[in-house]
């Protein structure tokens, strides 16, 4: 090739800086850059030039996650449905994200910003959408008052076969089972503050989820069926804490308990006072596991619950067997009288290489069920063991700790003692101190 | 011992892939990297590679930044081929965690060109079919007219405004659910 043959082909005005690099893409390339803007942009180019004119009806995206220049729900509302009547209807839409329209000073009225939800998520799964978002932000006004409102979506809704990708926050589901076998390719599942009052939830698809803030039912225990399960966090759920069926590929787990009714108003360690509400109500048998047996297949946990709440205790008098664990991370949950949580789970971990200890400032007293715990002689069995304890001070409580490490064959070189985490903020109100902190690299 | 290192050197030769720029500059890459794009994943499993792959519409110094892309990307995107979502199955595993945050300030800096450049890395990522590299690069282009008025991105773009103001009006009409 001659050179400079580039130079000639493609004539370049003298100014760079004059050259319309964004009209000469190909129309393909055009959409595409149109595709990331929020809708209301990109319907707006029309008025840029002949070229831009009708480009936004073939953009395969709807994104309204702002109700910034729309002046009332009504607004909103007309946007949306005008988009989806104008644009090329048989072209499909790959991502939807939609968040209904809220106006924290004005104030909206829920119903009417809610009206056409059901209608466009219909749309877009019959527009075969991968990606959906679907967010009714009531909380964002109501929070303070303690109240938040759902929007109750039917449980039936999504049935796709190319869904790959769904989040939820703050829809309700109610009733029998939340469902989502008619979703075949469905990858990753978010639930954000939503309400989840149904007995079961299934999917045999999916391989990450997370459940964040959510509320379950009061009186009896949703079943959490996905056997594909990757990844899953479940974080500051309320009411009762999920069951956990078989996750046989499950790698990484994080799951934090707090604000759930799984605790006993008497402190009894594994929740069998027999007389709160709390253990009362809980519906759990003697030898049923809660989480740990969904979670015994896992390479990564990090599980952490405030004192009170007694599910992890009373799993492990069930003594599930941890065969892949390498990694673990505790907290207050573990700290009871002659550290049977503690000892227990490491003996059932043959092959831990790392354990993460996070102390509490001040340790709450539990009733006892020190024998509950299936707690042998011999040391444990991991080898290759390295122990972190993060704590506010190196009291009598740490130094127990590692007497009974010791004990167990953990000698004190393989001990390290660092500072308490970082609070981090939570979208829960008040901070937690450390989360998803798995501090291990890449191999 | 001369022996056992050219047998080591024909295995890394066999996983090597010569790429040809438009310029007639010759990239050698690995296998793993060059098959973050589609299009010479394509060539390779219809065996016509050999000789290297002449990229025609790719400049050297194009290609030598989607190269040093797909370097990167390309420990992040095994096992993930063939996924249709933009999301990789690492970003949830909380062990890979220091990784992504590597990724993402290698992406922020390497979308720091001027613009000829970025606009050249879009068409290269659509011809050669790397999908991570197309949406952020179409993605940044995006997000630099975002919140910007139609006005404001005419001045940005040098979009020269060739409709008459009647029917700049009629279009305002015919689009007015979008401007109240």
């Amino acid at each position: 090739m001659p050179p400079g043959g580039d130079a000639a082909r493609i004539k370049r005005p003298a100014v760079v800086g004059d050259v319309d690099f964004l009209s000469a893409l190909p129309d393909e390339l055009l959409r595409k850059v149109l595709s990331f803007l929020p809708s209301r942009q990109a319907v707006q180019t029309s008025v840029l030039a002949h070229r831009w004119r009708h480009e936004w009806k073939e953009v395969r995206s709807l994104r309204v996650s702002s109700s910034k220049g729309f002046q009332s729900e009504n607004h909103l509302n007309k946007f949306i449905n005008h988009l989806l009547i104008l644009r090329n209807r048989l072209l499909p839409l790959d991502v939807v994200d939609i968040k209904s329209y809220n106006d924290r000073v004005r104030g909206f009225d829920l119903d009417e910003a809610c009206r056409y939800i059901d209608v466009w998520i219909r749309h877009a799964l019959n527009l075969k959408v991968q990606q959906l978002r679907v967010c009714i932000p009531s909380y964002e006004i109501l929070e303070e008052e303690g109240t938040m409102y759902h929007w109750r979506l039917a449980n039936k809704l999504f049935t796709s076969k190319h869904l790959t990708n769904l989040e939820l926050i703050c829809v309700e589901f109610k009733d029998h089972s939340l469902d989502f076998s008619s979703c075949p390719v469905l990858k990753y599942l978010k639930m954000e503050f939503c309400n989840l009052l149904v007995n079961r939830i299934v999917s045999p698809s999916i391989k990450h989820l997370i459940i964040t803030c959510c509320g379950f039912k009061p009186e009896a225990r949703t079943r959490i069926f996905a056997p594909s399960l990757i990844s899953l966090q479940l974080v500051d759920c309320r009411e009762r804490t999920p069951f956990l069926e078989s996750m046989p590929l499950l790698v990484s787990a994080f799951i934090r308990l707090r604000n759930c009714c799984d605790c006993c108003a008497n402190s009894y360690e594994t929740g069998d006072c027999g007389s709160c509400e709390g253990c009362t109500g809980s519906n759990i048998g003697k030898n049923t596991c809660v989480l740990l047996q969904g979670l015994s297949g896992s390479t990564n946990l990090e599980l952490t619950a405030e004192t009170a709440v007694f599910i992890f205790r009373k799993d492990l008098t069930c003594c599930p067997v941890f065969n892949k664990l390498k990694t673990l991370l505790l907290n207050d949950w573990c700290i009871t009288a002659n550290l049977g949580p503690l000892i227990s789970f490491l003996q059932h971990s043959p092959n831990l290489e790392k354990l993460i200890l996070q102390l509490p400032e001040i340790t709450q007293d539990l009733k006892g069920a020190g024998g509950s715990y299936d707690i042998k002689k011999q040391p444990f069995l991991s080898k290759r063991l390295t122990v972190e304890v993060k704590c506010h001070i190196l009291d009598e409580q740490v130094r127990k700790i590692l007497d009974v490490l010791d004990s167990f064959g953990i000698p004190p070189e393989q001990i390290k003692i660092l500072p308490p985490p970082k609070q981090i903020k939570s979208r829960c109100k008040d901070p937690w101190p450390g989360s998803l902190s798995f501090e291990q690299k890449r191999t | 011992m001369a022996s056992a290192g050219s047998g080591d050197e024909k295995a890394a030769a066999a996983a090597m892939i010569t790429l040809i720029s438009s310029d007639n500059e010759k990239f050698e890459v690995t296998e793993a990297t060059a098959t973050l794009s589609q299009t010479i994943r394509h060539m390779i499993e219809d065996g016509c590679t050999d000789g290297g792959v002449p990229l025609p519409n790719v400049t050297s110094k194009i290609l030598a930044r989607v190269i040093e892309y797909c370097k990167k990307h390309a420990t992040a995107a095994a096992g993930e081929e063939g996924s249709s979502s933009s999301f990789s199955d690492a970003a949830f595993l909380e062990v890979d965690r220091a990784f992504l945050e590597e990724l993402e300030e290698f992406d922020d800096a390497f979308l720091e060109v001027d613009r000829a450049t970025l606009f050249d890395l879009i068409l290269a990522a659509n011809y050669l079919d790397i999908k991570g590299l197309l949406n952020l690069t179409c993605q940044k282009v995006a997000d630099s007219v975002k919140g910007k008025t139609p006005e404001q991105i005419r001045e940005m773009y040098n979009i020269v405004n060739d409709l008459t103001p009647e029917e700049e009006a009629e279009i305002r009409r015919e689009t007015q659910w979008a401007f109240e």
